[in-house]
């Protein structure tokens, strides 16, 4: 079964998506870019360019590079936009009939033919990335293409070798992409601020429709506005400065564009950003600078206009609709300019609600398409749903902490195991304290269940293992055993999915482990820095005790200076107290570490025994056990 | 119907009975077949995720190499222009001195550069490649032919053979 693809034809740039696994998953082109530019161009040697290639000479082409055609695709030659478009595009324009044709190279094309080209370099570059071959296809136009346009947008599908199962108006797919047409009865308004067209649609969904109420717009107004702006500002601040008019330079108005794109965008997560083109030019007097910086308060200055220009739309839309801005449940953000916080801001205003922006605005239309076309394409058969638990599971270890086993949102059935040892010398037995919780602190989180391993044989502390496993079965039940490597001894206890958290209970400790996560992560740090202080007192006493004869004098004294300051700190609230003491006794530990090694190479000969010893030290890091209570 | 001369072993069930049984095992048989089959497929599933995000996680660490270092060609361009316009007249030895090791650390920077695969991409008398050169300019050139590029106005980099960033250039018409 072939994969229909879903695409977003748009003015400026196009995307295509398909549905992955049960989820929209936006496809890159051959180029590795997720959107490609709506550019087909034909070069002197008759070579067809398509995408970003075709942008990349459109400057020195313009007669021959073909952009935009999604301004005259279905329309008649007599529309006012063609009329007006006529005048501004740089490429060649004829009258076919009653509609238009475009001319590349002298020879002439229909506007579905170019969109075909665009489709078609899509559907190649899906074909490869998927590895199988694409007939299908959603495509989407702007809510307010009439019969005419719609039909050219199918015919340009046809040409490309895509049956095209379905044409959406892209609002409506941006309401798919969220799942809004889910909501029924629900009223939405998408906000559509693209590169170069501005579009407010008020849609309703019904039982099994999603209606577009009314739309408006404004034809010619989007990001590539804004850039003109930075741009002219730039300039302006230079000649101000500098007295030179970077306007006439070709080269300076390359790099001050890209910089100019370059700010908008930083300027939408910082608040204020460096414009920063060293050598940009030269004069007589040596070489000029370019060297501005803009605040988000001067760019909301800059372009503020424009901004406000979309909310007439906006109000007409409504009115046409018949509704007020209190009646919309969801307002949708498409395009890349409706990232910037002033824009957020205004529809935030107008409308009265925070607007939905958190699919990527430059693709929720494609994802939308994708979606439309998973719902053609049918069913998935042989799914298996699966849980997942909804909290993390874990045990106690030393300090009251609690250390996960199994995170939460974990899919189910799962297991894991994990190795812990002791935390005393010649322990006997482990307590496994089974919790279910967010919080970094045992106390903090749900006793699910306890039991002891006993028999553990005396061992130093940190030497024996006894690995906890872990195992959720397909109906949530946790089965939690511990055994000990050594002796082979396991234990085990069997927890019922009745005996965890209902739905409320879990929200409720999500929620908390939010509110409190900055205090109990102190109270971790707390504790892990105590339990590394503990382990280097027992191995730095170990190690005294041992070669305590071996060592000089006076650094024997130190080391046992610094040892007593950190018992004295260590059981105390003060980490910065307790990290010194601990570096400070490391320092002088390992000052009489070196000299042991130093001693034992010349010493040679008597040093066997102390090497037998040598191997088992250390302490397992971190994972240690309560003593059984 | 036993023969007399032979006891049964083993009471053969009713027919009734064999019949029933027969379906109830047909029918585990096709639920097991299908478990199977099922988790054949989980487990082929999760193999071709593993080896997707293989494949993910290197082209992620191509990715995140590939903007860090398009972001220090910026530091390559200006250093270049810089050094384009290294001041010739009234410049006493002190200052010459600056110059030269002001060229000495560009020159380790484009050095570090190519050590991390990074190398310039071909243009002035080439002829124009969309692919890897951008056309920002042109001009007449009496005798010449169209698209071969003339100047180069910012360099372009490739990383392993991989278009890092497009030269932009001035193309004859």
């Amino acid at each position: 079964m072939s994969k229909i693809l879903g695409i977003d034809l748009g003015t400026t740039n196009s995307c295509a998506a398909i549905i992955a696994g049960g989820l929209p998953k936006v496809l890159e082109n051959k180029e590795g870019n997720r959107t490609t530019p709506s550019i087909v161009a034909v070069t002197k040697n008759g070579e067809r360019l398509v995408g970003l290639l075709a942008k990349r000479q459109a400057v020195t082409n313009h007669e021959n590079t073909v952009f935009s055609v999604k301004r005259l695709i279905g329309r008649r030659w007599e529309d006012s936009e063609v009329q007006r478009d006529l005048k501004v595009l740089p490429y060649k324009m004829v009258r076919a009939g009653d509609g238009v044709k475009v001319v590349m190279q002298g020879k002439e094309y229909t506007p579905q033919e170019i969109s075909a080209m665009v489709l078609q370099k899509l559907k190649a570059d899906a074909e490869e990335k998927l590895g199988e071959k694409i007939d299908e296809a959603v495509i989407t136009v702007p809510a307010y293409f009439d019969d005419a346009q719609r039909q050219a947008t199918k015919d340009a599908g046809e040409i490309a070798g895509l049956k095209v199962r379905r044409i959406i108006n892209e609002p409506t797919a941006a309401a798919l992409a969220y799942g809004f047409d889910k909501k029924k009865d629900e009223k939405i308004a998408v906000y559509d601020l693209g590169g170069g067209t501005f579009d407010v649609s008020v849609l309703e969904v019904s039982a099994d429709t999603v209606e577009v109420k009314a739309t408006n717009g404004d034809t010619h107004l989007g990001g590539d506005d804004f850039d003109q702006r930075i741009i002219a500002w730039i300039l302006s601040e230079f000649k101000k400065d500098q007295g030179i008019d970077l306007g006439k330079d070709a080269l300076a108005l390359q790099r001050i564009k890209e910089a100019a794109e370059k700010a908008k965008i930083e300027l939408s997560t910082t608040v204020e950003t460096e414009i920063n083109q060293p050598f940009i030019t030269s004069d007589a007097a040596g070489p000029k600078h370019l060297a501005l910086k803009l605040t988000r308060a001067k760019l909301e200055e800059i372009v503020g206009d424009l901004v406000e220009k979309t909310l007439e739309p906006c109000r007409r839309a409504l009115a046409d609709a018949g509704l007020s801005p209190k009646d919309l449940n969801e307002i949708i953000m498409v395009g890349g300019m409706t990232r910037m916080p002033l824009v957020l801001a205004t529809v935030e205003k107008f409308f009265g609600k925070k607007p939905n922006i958190s699919v990527n605005p430059d693709e929720v239309v494609a994802v939308g398409a994708a979606v439309q076309a998973g719902v053609l394409q049918g069913e998935v058969k042989d799914v298996l749903l699966l849980d997942v638990t909804p909290l993390s599971l874990g045990i106690e270890t030393l300090g009251g902490v609690m250390t996960t086993l199994i995170a939460r949102n974990a899919t189910i059935p799962t297991s894991k195991s994990q190795v812990f040892s002791t935390a005393a010398d010649s322990q006997p037995s482990v307590e496994i304290h089974v919790l279910q919780g967010e919080r970094p602190m045992a106390h903090d989180n749900k006793t699910l269940g306890r039991f002891s391993l006993d028999g553990i044989p005396p061992a130093p502390r940190g030497v024996p293992q006894v690995e906890v496993n872990f195992d959720i079965d397909a109906n949530g039940i946790l089965n939690v055993s511990a055994k000990d490597k050594g002796t082979g001894k396991e234990q085990k206890i069997t927890i019922t999915a009745s005996s965890g958290l209902s739905k409320e209970e879990i929200d409720r400790m999500s929620r908390e482990a939010e509110l409190h996560a900055e205090e109990d992560k102190k109270k971790k740090e707390l504790i892990e820095l105590r339990n590394n202080a503990d382990a280097m007192v027992y191995t730095t006493e170990k190690m005294m005790k041992e070669y305590g004869d071996k060592v000089a004098a006076d650094d024997k004294k130190s080391v046992e200076e610094k040892l007593e300051a950190l018992k004295k700190v260590k059981d105390g609230e003060d980490q910065e107290a307790i990290k010194k003491a601990a570096d400070e006794l490391t320092t002088v530990a390992q000052k009489v570490g070196a000299a042991m090694y130093q001693n034992q190479k010349s010493d040679g000969g008597d040093q066997k025994s102390d090497e037998k010893q040598t191997a088992k030290e250390g302490p397992i890091e971190g994972e240690y056990q309560e003593p059984g209570k | 119907m036993s023969d007399d001369t032979q006891t049964p072993l083993v009471l053969e069930p009713e027919d009734d009975e064999r019949v029933a049984l027969q379906k109830e095992f047909d029918e585990i048989r096709k639920k097991t077949d299908e478990y199977l089959n099922g988790w054949k497929r989980a487990t082929a599933d999760y193999q071709n995720l593993q080896k997707q995000v293989a494949r993910e996680r290197e082209e992620f660490a191509w990715f995140a190499l590939e903007r860090i270092l398009r972001d220090f060609l910026d530091v390559a361009d200006r250093g270049g222009a810089a050094l384009a316009q290294v001041p010739q007249e009234g410049v006493n030895d002190h200052t010459k001195e600056w110059i030269r090791g002001v060229r000495l650390i560009f020159d380790g920077f484009t050095t570090m550069l190519a050590s991390y695969g990074v190398t310039k991409i071909e243009t002035v008398e080439k002829t124009f490649d969309p692919t890897c050169h951008e056309a920002v300019g042109s001009r007449h050139v009496e005798g010449r032919e169209a698209g071969v590029v003339l100047d180069e106005a910012r360099a372009g980099y490739l990383l392993n053979g991989r278009v890092l960033r497009v030269a932009q250039v001035i193309i004859s018409e």
